[in-house]
């Protein structure tokens, strides 16, 4: 049995449901797992975002709810000391209140910044899991079928973002998104496994328009656009849409990307855009051939 | 331990409660059992142009926006009023002068108990009604503070004021103006208030629909009004068949940035002249029904020789002529008209298609007609065309009937819930955006009857402030959640509330905001969580102005809102306080008619089909109730009825509509409005035909060169109306919501890369927005989101924090409409415009002002009480909240052992 | 712009007699027959609104109401259908049972419908002028319907 929660990226709207969820049932309230959160300053799951875009002209966000990610070896686990860390048999981690405490340690190995120092207790504090839930067996007890008790993030999720079950079960709803969607773990693991699956988390998009020349004021429908990436050989090809718009999507961070836009009858243009950012290559008015 | 699970409805949506001890412990979604009823199941395509042979049907839970997740905090909160107070210099003079009305708002409070703080209250209503008469008093609730068909707004409230007599303060339809306005007088639809019919849509688009045109909408933020997260699902399921969604707003909004596969950024107020150009399009190009428009269209040519430049003002509403105006480029203006003429295209402005901040400018009402002109050129009512916003028309059990909060069957005041119907002898009225000119000035004129629901003709009443025969009003009851953020110009709400001709000011409500600093008596009410109430979710009635409102959710339910917890300090219920109220002035049992609080309740069971569906003993104890959908349901498409002709088969429809007739003068859709050419025919802001006009306060206005940035200010994503973000610290801590910084939560306010850069501004500083009418401190969030001359705010601050308290200076809460302008859009259209603002920004380079400015106030009162009283401070960062807790906890259980 | 010349007396009547043999509606006005049967443009004078006034008098079937409101219109001078409505074969929920209107059961009972739709009447009964007792809801293809009788 391993217990993980996927977070889908593509689905998250930002709506904070998970966030405002977890700060209800940890702000103020101690469990056996863990001291109560403090009202300000920690987000045991906080929803990470940013722009995509350098222009008006094609803006997009990413939305990354981000947690404690129960990784297979956790790296707070080796920081800590006198057992402070433990993995439970289901997979998840666990600071334990008391011993933790004085071991800030805990805080810094964490490599994407989710476990939180509590200057007034002394403690490194993260998310559970809501493991103290799940394993009491009184709690959603009147609603009768244990399969409806999930952490109170992945609950209040309305997006269908957040799955949570056992990873190891290949027929759980989990295991089956993770086979079936992107699996983009954060770079901040380096490859290692973890119990929290990232899913869909955005790379690089590059975009642009295509238009007829100036003077005509008409977009170009069904321009054909050809990305490479010389470094690696990769192609991408698209075509312009209705609207003239362009787009490729998942592009390899920090690459030089040749840009090759023909269109019947009308002069090919090129350039060479970068995907440090997210980048609208712009509004390219083609010239007739 | 003692654990209980109630529900409760807040305006966020349906919720869970879990108390332990006499304490909320936590708040979650209604999590459906086996025992609840199947979800609908609706069969349609999972690629555009695939078969139908996809069943779509809705997650089993409840889903509530997080908002609704805070109920707790807003129990527990810092900013509570939590016993009776009296101004401390307030001073209870026999004629009523000379009672430091100025300093409303500086001065600070002392704590009373209910009967010194109700007997005040009934001896100045005895006193104003023999100096002045009954008419002298007003009164006026919030907008949707709180949530129950027996403790909402209009039916304790006006249960109470009915019996008293009051002038009656109209509502405006502050959220939907140009529509309510507008149109109308294009297609009818006044008794839905210019909102379109969407029944069953929710089936029609999934299976039908190519490309959605979401206008000023973004419903991941409004959430259907008070539908919370129910149907975000059903705008994934459109968008991964690849439905097109085409986002058009001067701020890519929170739906927009997620799903729009296009984003045009219109400069603010210019929507209407898009509209005229897509027209334009379609009509020198022929893209349009045309069949449909032979048959049910008034005066089409006419309309089309002014688009087309034949008409007096020879001026062709070309893309290009567009694009100096919008700032959208010619070439995408025309790509936008075809796209939406070759598919087949839904969509519409805001949570009910009839929304939106676009409606909320100067030129509403002609964007809103124009809009609604579009749909129709392309067969409104058509399968997959219609105006539908991706977030109503679910399917539902019309057979079930359980009133919502606006229906009249649904009301404590009226039969037959109530045995005797309660009727306000005064006919004096005030208009709610008007009030403090009507105070200030002792006079006021205007058109209409706020809500116009009952007909065309009533949004041309002559309304006087005085009345003839009347007195003026000198005594102003403020029932719930605060205004200083809603409505316009903020600082002449001050203006009026410091002066004396209100001779005595009461505030009930739950949490010290705004308006409530600026009375001479607070009376605390409590959460809907602490008394017990029934409702429908974001059900506003079967028979209201947004009827059958429910079909936004997923699923229909019935909530038994029981009392979670005791009414925490000396709150205590708004009907009890009423109840308390009326039996000083001699007619408690009247007002109550022998009934408690449940037995109300118990009222709405018996009167509706809850009872045929399950006994009341199961519902109190369940806790709510699903009634479902059958899986024969009956469907019943929107202007389907119109399309094809037959009588019209939608709810809440009227006469005129089986006869195959629209609710205008022609019974079709009027290009050249009939009703208003009789109404208004030299009205200059809305004219018989619909067209775009500058606005009085827009980029072709002289203060444009002094002011030259344009506020919009929409329906907050992190708040209902001024409810939650107040009270709710946590969402402090949303980056794209405010920034807690030295004790004060900023608003974020959105400017475009080049502006800030011309302005040096960076991401994070702080800014200050202000024109004329005030200033307010913001933080920066330098974004491409934002249209280049636009500055975005989310409006509705519940946060007010002038530097000077009381004075009409520099606000650090974000409260954004110190800067919006209270004039109505015009004299016959009696709405507000604040998306037409014109401001300036620079970097702020003072000092930080000092934390919050009303807490030492509540500090004080609270102490007063109990000297080891929790502080704001305590409460906001420390540990206030788990003390409060303790010791509501320590005192039940004692209680319990007893 | 009025596609039936009002000055026509001849054409006027057959525009008349034309809208009222497939009109529904229980009442009307002048303004209403000029916007919906005679294909008026803009507000009709004084002496078109006479015209249309007096061929309406002189229909059989209507009589002089007076002024009535109109929900667009506001208050005009109205008339009345005298004779049962010819629905032509119809189901038109509103013009059979009319909302707000009291109806009568063969036993006396008096009932107030306050929503009438396709799938549903839905009534109280009224004692004394008062609203009691449950909802009371008649499917209106049932017999009890049927023997409704507006009070």
């Amino acid at each position: 049995m391993r217990l993980g929660i996927a977070v889908d990226s593509r689905r998250c709207m930002g709506c904070w449901c998970c966030f405002t969820a977890c700060k209800d049932e940890h702000c103020g309230f101690a469990s056996k797992l863990s001291a109560a959160q403090p009202m300000m300053g920690q987000k045991w799951i906080d929803v990470r975002e940013w722009e995509r875009g350098d222009s008006s002209r094609r803006v997009k966000s990413a939305s990354v709810a981000t947690l404690c990610a129960h990784c297979e070896e956790p790296a707070c686990m080796k920081a800590s000391k006198d057992g402070a860390v433990y993995k439970r048999d289901d997979g998840i981690v666990i600071i334990d209140p008391d011993k933790s405490k004085g071991q800030k340690a805990i805080v810094d190995a964490c490599p994407i910044k989710v476990v939180f120092w509590n200057e007034e207790l002394e403690i490194p504090q993260k998310c559970t899991m809501c493991a103290e839930l799940l394993d009491d067996p009184e709690y959603l007890a009147y609603l009768g079928d244990p399969a409806l008790k999930q952490p109170r993030c992945v609950e209040a999720c309305p997006n269908q973002c957040l799955y949570f079950g056992d990873l190891d079960d290949p027929k759980s709803d989990i295991a089956k998104i993770v086979a079936s969607q992107k699996n983009t773990q954060l770079e901040e693991f380096g490859g290692k496994e973890t119990n929290v699956k990232w899913l869909n988390v955005p790379t690089r998009f590059l975009a642009g328009t295509v238009y007829q020349p100036e003077e005509l004021e008409e977009v170009l429908i069904g321009a054909k656009v050809k990305l490479t990436c010389k470094e690696t050989g990769e192609t991408w090809e698209t075509e312009t849409n209705y609207f003239g718009d362009w787009e490729v999507e998942w592009l390899p961070k920090n690459k030089k990307i040749d840009v090759v836009i023909s269109a019947e009858g009308y002069k090919p243009v090129t350039c060479t855009a970068s995907t440090e950012k997210d980048h609208y290559v712009g509004m390219t008015y083609m010239e007739k051939a | 331990m003692a654990e209980k699970v109630t529900h409760s409805i807040v305006v966020g949506g349906a919720v869970t409660i879990h108390t332990v001890d006499g304490v909320i412990r936590r708040v979650r979604p209604i999590v459906l059992d086996n025992n609840d009823p199947k979800g609908w199941v609706i069969k349609a395509r999972s690629k555009v142009g695939g078969p139908q042979d996809t069943e779509y049907t809705p997650n089993r839970k409840v889903q509530p926006a997080f908002i609704a997740l805070t109920e707790k905090n807003r129990a527990y909160s810092y900013d509570r009023i939590r016993y009776p107070m009296i101004r401390e210099d307030f001073v209870e003079t026999p004629d009523g002068k000379n009672r430091n009305t100025e300093n409303r708002g500086t001065s600070g409070y002392r704590r009373a108990s209910w009967d010194e703080a109700l007997d005040l209250v009934v001896r100045e209503i005895k006193r104003i009604h023999k100096q002045y008469g009954q008419e002298a008093i007003t009164a006026m609730t919030s907008s949707h503070h709180s949530w129950g068909n027996v403790g909402y707004k209009i039916s304790t409230f006006a249960r109470f004021f009915r019996m008293l007599g009051y002038t009656e303060v109209k509502d405006n339809p502050d959220s939907w103006e140009g529509f309510t306005w507008g149109a109308p007088h294009t297609y009818g639809y006044y008794w839905r208030l210019g909102c379109p019919e969407t029944f069953d849509l929710l089936e029609d688009g999934l299976q039908n629909v190519e490309t959605m045109i979401m206008w000023s909408h973004d419903p991941d933020t409004t959430h259907g009004g008070y539908a919370g997260n129910e149907s975000v699902m059903w705008r994934h399921w459109l968008d991964d068949m690849g439905v097109q969604f085409i986002y058009i707003d001067p701020f890519n909004n929170f739906s927009s940035i997620k799903q729009a596969d296009k984003w045009f950024a219109p400069r603010p107020g210019t929507d209407a002249a898009l509209a005229e150009a897509i027209a334009y399009v379609w009509v020198t190009e022929g893209l349009y029904d045309k069949e449909y428009i032979a048959k049910h269209a008034h005066r089409f040519e006419e309309w089309c020789d002014y688009i087309t430049g034949k008409g007096t003002d020879k001026l062709a509403k070309t893309p290009k002529w567009a694009e100096y105006e919008t700032g959208i480029p010619a070439a995408d203006i025309k790509a936008l008209a075809r796209r939406w003429a070759s598919t087949k295209t839904m969509g519409g402005s805001g949570m009910r298609a009839g929304f939106g901040g676009v409606c909320r400018t100067v030129n509403g009402t002609e964007f809103a007609r124009t809009m609604v002109l579009l749909f129709a050129m392309q067969g409104m009512g058509k399968p997959g065309q219609n105006m539908w916003g991706g977030n109503t028309g679910s399917p539902m059990d019309y057979d079930f009937w359980f009133g919502g909060y606006s229906d009249p069957l649904a009301m404590i005041w009226n039969e037959p819930i109530a045995d005797n119907v309660a009727v306000n002898p005064v006919t004096q009225k005030l208009y709610r955006p008007n009030l403090p000119d009507a105070i200030l000035n002792g006079h006021f004129e205007w058109y209409g009857e706020g809500f116009c629901g009952q007909g065309i003709d009533h949004e041309f009443t002559e309304n006087i402030y005085p009345k003839p025969g009347c007195s003026k009003v000198h005594m102003f009851w403020r029932y719930g959640g605060t205004f200083m953020g809603t409505m316009l110009d903020t600082n002449k709400w001050v203006r009026m509330y410091q002066s004396p001709e209100l001779e005595f000011v009461v505030n009930q409500d739950i949490h010290f905001h705004g308006e409530a600093r600026m009375a001479d008596v607070v009376l605390p009410a409590c959460t809907s969580l602490e008394r017990v109430d029934i409702g429908e979710l974001c059900s506003s009635g079967n028979g209201g102005y947004q009827s059958h409102s429910q079909t936004g959710n997923s699923w229909q339910v019935v909530v038994f809102q029981d009392k979670a917890i005791e009414p925490l300090w000396d709150s205590r219920s708004d009907y009890w306080i009423f109840a308390e109220t009326a039996k000083k002035l001699g007619w408690g049992e009247q007002f109550t008619e022998g009934r408690t609080e449940l037995d109300w309740c118990k009222r709405y069971w018996e009167k509706s089909d809850l009872c045929d569906r399950i006994s009341w003993e199961d519902f109190m104890k369940k806790g709510y109730f699903v009634p479902g959908v059958p899986e024969d349901r009956v469907r019943r498409y929107g202007f389907r009825w119109f399309a094809e002709g037959f009588p019209c088969d939608t709810p809440n429809h009227k006469q005129f509509q089986e006869e195959g007739k629209l609710g205008t003068f022609t019974g079709k859709w009027e290009f050249v409005s009939e009703s208003l050419q009789y109404w208004a025919p030299h009205d200059e802001i809305r004219t018989p035909i619909a067209t775009y006009k500058h606005s009085w306060e827009g980029h072709h206005s002289i203060k444009a060169k002094k002011y030259p940035f344009h506020l919009i200010s929409p329906h907050p994503r992190f708040d209902y109306h001024t409810q939650h973000n107040s009270s709710t610290p946590w969402f402090w801590e949303i980056p794209e919501n405010r920034v807690y910084l030295n004790g004060n939560p900023y608003l974020v306010a959105r400017i475009h890369p080049e502006k800030a850069a011309e302005k040096g501004i960076k991401d994070g500083d702080v800014i200050e927005l202000f024109n004329e009418r005030g200033s307010v401190l913001c933080v920066a969030i330098v974004t491409y989101r934002c249209e280049v001359n636009t500055i975005h705010a989310f409006g509705s601050s519940g946060i007010y924090n002038p530097v000077e308290p009381g004075m009409e200076s520099m606000d650090i809460g974000g409260c954004v409409n110190l800067l919006t302008p209270g004039r109505l859009i015009g004299d016959m259209v009696p709405g507000m415009a604040p998306n037409s603002t014109l401001m300036d920004v620079r970097k702020w380079e003072g000092e930080l002002p000092k934390g919050q400015f009303f807490e030492d106030k509540l500090d004080k009162v609270a102490k007063e009480g109990d000297p080891d009283a929790e502080t704001c401070i305590e409460i906001i960062e420390g540990h206030g909240f788990e003390k409060i807790q303790e010791k509501v906890r320590k005192n039940y259980l004692k209680g319990a052992g007893v | 712009m009025v596609r039936c010349s009002v000055a026509d007396p001849n054409a006027l009547r057959a525009a008349v007699d034309r809208y009222f043999s497939t009109f529904t509606g229980e009442l009307i006005c002048a303004l209403q027959l000029w916007y919906e049967g005679l294909g008026g443009q803009g507000v009709p004078g004084a002496a078109e609104m006479t015209a249309i006034t007096e061929a309406i008098a002189n229909t059989p079937g209507w009589k002089d109401m007076g002024d009535m409101r109109y929900e667009k219109f506001g208050v005009q001078k109205s008339f009345k259908r005298t004779e049962k409505l010819d629905l032509h074969g119809k189901k038109m929920i509103q013009h059979m049972f009319k909302r707000e209107a009291l109806y009568k059961e063969p036993d006396g009972t008096v009932l107030k419908i306050v929503t009438s739709e396709l799938w549903n009447l839905r009534c109280f009964e009224v004692k004394n002028g008062k609203m009691t007792g449950p909802m009371i809801k008649i499917h209106p293809d049932s017999d009890r319907a049927k023997a409704l009788v507006e009070a």
